[in-house]
């Protein structure tokens, strides 16, 4: 078992690296035809914004750049064919699994 | 007739990787346990009303609504309010004219600790922001639910307002922790906070609330709570499957029971299937549809449905005791005590060896509480079926 975090270049991408584990059955169900947990982050706050009193941003906050997922392979010790390049080792991650 | 299969009830036994079902026939035991997986840590609401952390695998009874228990099956959810066990980074930010009010850490939370925090609004507060440790949330579209625990210091009745990017007025009228839940879609990076704003419609201030474990979740209702400490944190979902086997259930007759309730009317399948674990949803199905209260009873037997019934329930997410009879040109579907369909028409053929919380093959899982199961191997008669859900 492997708990990895990606970052593609947006959710575009990482919907169609993670669909290719989804096999569609009779009734037209997602069924996953691999052993793991897909953990769809987006993006990170790096720096605060500044909200007015109407909760209407003034300053927007810095989010990170891609589209972050976390996921936890069941039954591999490294990341599948076609996701080793997309991985990522934040210094200070700010995401885990509970 | 005779009853193969019991689950819950008040009788539970888990331990990591199960939770027990059995037959208790003629006084003899036979362990017949669901296989349960989770592959994080999760929280339940124990026996004494206090939240506690279980680890990987290990199945929740959860007795926030019944002093019984009721098995408690979750979805995949984060927690974005990053800093909910931090309250020491909470802040207190009067945007209106008002006095400056105040935040005393160190209250006893809902885990017997002291991460709730004591905020005294002053009785002239206007448009109060109660930030739970940031401004920002990662979390910036879509279905979100935010919730937390809160009480009066004084007895009352007070309207506080939670907001995410989108609001609502919530009331609060006990000096008893109770969690307030608010649910909608966010088109923003705003984090989750609670106000006090008499100018939008809250009450007016000069009173003391106590809150702890806020959550800001990507789903449109609330789940279980996740513990923060200063970044977003997942909870993986539950599995439960492959009770019984070939001999406990009868393919060609026999009544499942299930007292259940869904954890939100969201529009989802989630279906609990008896059949052999291999074939998607062959042979007995009880089933949360995406159309609205519907629960659905089907028999499949491979290539057709020998039946297919459903019936409208008040609401799905309030238990429901229903039961399924099926055999040949004679199914029927109890809920509480009424006959609501039958089907005198069609075929029981399915090899049946196992029960689980999903469609049979591991899609459709169903996410709820689950009071207890039962499992007859042979048709009931009506006043049986009565007596059963009622």
């Amino acid at each position: 078992m492997i708990y990895k975090r990606y970052e593609f270049n947006d959710q575009e991408q990482a919907e169609e690296k993670i669909d290719t584990f989804f096999d569609v059955d009779e009734e037209g169900n997602k069924v996953q035809n691999v052993k793991a947990a897909f953990i769809k982050l987006n993006k990170f706050v790096l720096e605060q914004g500044e909200y007015d009193e109407q909760g209407e941003e003034i300053t927007p906050p810095i989010l990170s750049s891609g589209y972050a997922v976390d996921v936890l392979w069941n039954e591999l010790d490294e990341s599948p064919y076609g996701w080793k390049s997309y991985e990522v080792e934040p210094k200070n991650p700010k995401h885990k699994i509970f | 007739m005779a009853n193969t299969l019991k689950f819950g009830s008040g009788n539970w036994a888990t331990k990591e990787g199960s939770t027990l079902a059995y037959n208790d026939e003629n006084g003899n035991f036979k362990p017949l346990p669901f296989d349960f997986s989770r592959d994080s840590s999760a929280t339940v609401v124990n026996k004494y009303g206090l939240i506690e952390v279980v680890g990987n695998d290990i199945p929740r009874i959860d007795y926030k609504d019944d002093a019984k228990g009721a098995l408690l099956l979750e979805p995949t959810r984060s927690n974005y309010s990053a800093s909910s066990e931090l309250p020491s980074t909470w802040t207190y930010t009067e945007f209106g004219s008002g006095s400056a009010g105040t935040i005393t850490t160190g209250k006893t939370d809902m885990f017997g600790g002291t991460n709730a925090v004591q905020v005294d609004f002053p009785s002239d507060a206007e448009n109060v922001s109660i930030l739970f440790g940031s401004s920002s949330s990662g979390l910036t579209s879509g279905d979100t639910s935010v919730s937390i625990y809160i009480k009066l210091v004084e007895s009352g009745s007070k309207d506080v307002q939670l907001r995410c990017n989108f609001t609502s007025i919530v009331n609060v009228n006990s000096t008893e922790f109770t969690r307030v839940y608010l649910s909608g879609t966010k088109t923003s990076s705003e984090a989750f906070n609670l106000k006090l704003r008499p100018s939008a419609g809250t009450s007016s201030g000069g009173f003391s609330i106590i809150v702890c474990h806020p959550q800001e979740e990507n789903g449109s209702y609330a789940t279980s709570y996740i513990p923060t400490q200063g970044g977003a944190v997942t909870r993986l979902a539950d599995e439960c499957n492959g009770a019984g086997n070939a001999d406990t259930f009868n393919d060609s007759e026999g009544v499942l029971y299930a007292e259940i309730s869904a954890l939100a009317d969201d529009g989802t399948n989630r279906w609990i299937n008896l059949g052999n674990g291999t074939s998607s949803e062959l042979g007995v199905n009880l089933r949360y549809v995406p159309t609205s209260n519907l629960i659905v009873a089907a028999f499949y037997n491979g290539t057709s449905f020998s039946c297919l019934m459903s019936t409208e329930l008040n609401s799905l997410t309030q238990f429901n005791k229903i039961a399924f009879k099926y055999k040949e040109n004679d199914f029927a579907l109890w809920v509480n005590g009424i006959e609501l369909d039958t089907d005198v028409s069609g075929a029981t053929n399915a090899p049946l060896s196992q029960l689980s919380f999903d469609g049979g093959t591991g899609a459709n899982d169903f996410y709820g509480n689950t009071k207890q199961i039962q499992y007859f191997n042979k048709a009931l008669t009506d006043a049986e079926l009565k007596t059963l859900t009622s």
